[in-house]
């Protein structure tokens, strides 16, 4: 009983201390390696397993209005920054269609304002048919500075980008900057999806949609990086990729010079794509640096940005994804240090408890050894068997219940996937500290350091008695 | 799937009209639901103004199909309509195999605009 309770305190210290070193393991390394390999490992997640994990259900909800180097040959004469009244015709052209909303991805700071009065006219309709329109803007107090007139006719919204300093993929989007919410929080608010309760400060981590969009069939890429999956599993993200962007897309050249089979046609298909739609309008120009470098390694466009992060509020809601957690409502609130707790603890006791069993059984070995009675190459093989047998259950184990835990993280907690590789190195990080026996000699230092302190203690208490 | 086929599964026109040989001769009137007409500069597509339905006397004859926009003469003046606005007689010509530019011009350059090849 004694033996029993001894080692069940045994068990409990050794993974005490491992959790403590795995959880210093997963928040801690150097020069932020980890930090850096659970953002790779979040893309490849968000690369392999998007087909399954991010539906396309919301995706016919938007649209991607484009803005390319044709449109501005032919109806600017090259000239960029385009005329305000160049503006006003796309939009004009696609009220027509009536869109829900219309973002515009342009900022537009010329405080010359050529065509000003047309652009205002063509903002007046939006706002008589009560269809909001979205700008980008610095600051709404810029914006109104040089566009007093847009006052009541546009909704300001934040436009800034977060790029990650170490790879520079556009992987967070925020929801607000400079106490402006960005655009597509604000139109998931206004459209009353469920972000009206969304803690604001919870920057998004966007989940790139990887289904093909039949939709998009027409657009031309460049090659990119290999289909070939085998390839792709070796090399990861050794080059760009050239997907077809997720969103729905409609260049401008397409819409203001409508052809198909007759003008009629053109018309119901100009309907289908655009009624009723969030419309996204922002551009890809030569020379004009809008452009995002996303978790899939695709270069696109900035305005995809902002859809494929309104897609994200569509599908998820608040449960959107993040690095900050979202505790679901039934359950109580808890922060994420306490989260890798619950994970990681059964993983120690487990790795404890088949420590001390191995050693247990290597004792054993070593005493059938020394006792060189029943000596025999088939009871050696049976010892080395056994323990390849434990050891390979042990890491079939850990490996579910990680991927479990991680599934949990993402779809419970609303996390990104980015811990998973984290907990692979706690995995590895358990295996070496196994090999020297770190725990036991850190258990055996501050045993020993215990029991001087008792002992000195004592003597104290002795010498003054 | 070649590009002409999948310009009309898609949609609109998703093949540029450089090389197409559409004709159109007549704006019979507005399209459905339009109650004004802007008319725009044919040269430089600058805003010119805005004509109620009942001030445009209808046919108009085409002087020349710009992409997008007809170049018509309103009160002595050539002025540019847009095509989305209008009814016409237009007969599109989609037996060719267009030009299609339909890349999302993602051409990084470490330059800014103004001295890249196209341009201002």
């Amino acid at each position: 009983m004694r033996l029993g309770s001894t080692r069940f305190f045994r068990v409990l210290i050794q993974s005490m201390i491992l959790t403590m070193l795995a959880l210093l393991v997963l928040n801690y390394s150097p020069f932020g390696s980890s930090d850096r390999a659970d953002k790779y490992s979040q893309d490849l997640f968000n690369q392999f397993l998007g087909d399954w994990l991010y539906p396309d259900t919301h995706r016919d909800e938007s649209l991607v209005l484009l803005l390319t180097d044709e449109v501005v040959e032919t109806y600017q004469q090259g000239q960029w920054p385009a005329r305000y009244d160049f503006h006003g015709r796309v939009l004009d052209t696609l009220l027509v269609d009536r869109p829900k909303a219309v973002f515009i991805d342009f900022i537009f700071l010329n405080k010359n304002k050529p065509g000003s009065a047309y652009l205002v006219k063509v903002l007046q309709r939006y706002a008589a048919l009560n269809i909001p329109v979205y700008m980008a803007a610095v600051t709404p107090e810029r914006l109104y500075s040089i566009w007093p007139e847009l006052k009541g006719l546009v909704i300001p919204v934040s436009v800034d980008i977060s790029f990650d300093s170490s790879d520079f993929v556009a992987r967070h989007y925020n929801a607000e900057a400079r106490n402006l919410t960005s655009a597509a929080f604000r139109i998931a608010k206004d459209l009353n999806i469920d972000v009206l309760n969304a803690n604001l400060n919870r920057p998004m981590d966007i989940f790139w949609g990887t289904k093909n969009n039949p939709e998009n069939s027409w657009i031309n890429v460049l090659p990119g990086a290999s289909d070939n999956l085998s390839d792709q599993l070796l090399e990861g993200f050794s080059n760009l990729n050239a997907h077809r962007p997720y969103s729905t897309t409609l260049f401008v050249k397409h819409l203001l010079n409508q052809r198909s089979t007759s003008e009629v046609q053109a018309r119901v298909e100009a309907e289908k794509l655009i009624k009723n739609k969030i419309v996204f309008y922002g551009a890809s120009l030569t020379g004009v640096q809008d452009q995002i470098f996303t978790p899939l390694r695709d270069i696109l466009p900035g305005v995809y940005y902002h859809a494929m992060a309104f897609d994200n509020l569509l599908t998820w809601g608040e449960d959107y994804k993040s690095q900050d957690i979202m505790t679901p409502h039934y359950l109580p609130s808890m922060p994420r240090w306490l989260i890798s707790f619950f994970v990681i603890f059964p993983v120690t006791v487990l790795l404890c408890v088949y420590h001390i069993s191995s050693k247990k059984l290597q004792i054993t070995n070593m005493q059938s050894e020394s006792a060189k009675l029943n000596i025999t190459h088939e009871k050696d093989d049976f010892f080395i068997g056994r323990d390849i047998i434990n050891k390979g259950l042990l890491i079939i184990t850990l490996l579910i219940w990680f991927l479990l835990c991680s599934w949990v993280e993402f779809s419970v907690f609303n996390l990104s996937v980015s811990s998973w590789i984290g907990y692979l190195e706690v995995i590895s990080a358990g295996f070496i500290i196994e090999k020297i026996d770190a725990i036991e000699k850190v258990e055996g230092f501050f045993r020993r350091l215990f029991l001087k302190v008792k002992k000195h203690y004592r003597k104290v208490l002795m010498d003054e008695y | 799937m070649n590009i002409k086929v999948s310009c009309l599964i898609v949609g609109l026109s998703l093949c540029s009209a450089i090389v197409s040989a559409d004709n159109v001769s007549t704006v019979n009137g507005l399209a459905e639901g339009v109650t004004s007409l802007d008319l725009f500069d044919a040269t430089n597509g600058s805003y010119v103004k805005t004509l109620e339905a009942v001030d445009v006397n209808f046919p108009l004859a085409v002087l020349e199909d710009q992409e997008g926009g007809y170049v018509v003469m309103i009160d002595g003046k050539k002025v540019t309509i847009a095509n989305s606005f209008v009814v016409t007689d237009k007969v599109f010509d989609v037996s060719g195999e267009p030009d299609c530019n339909n890349s999302l011009g993602n051409n990084s350059t470490a330059s800014t605009r103004g001295i890249t090849p196209k341009g201002c």
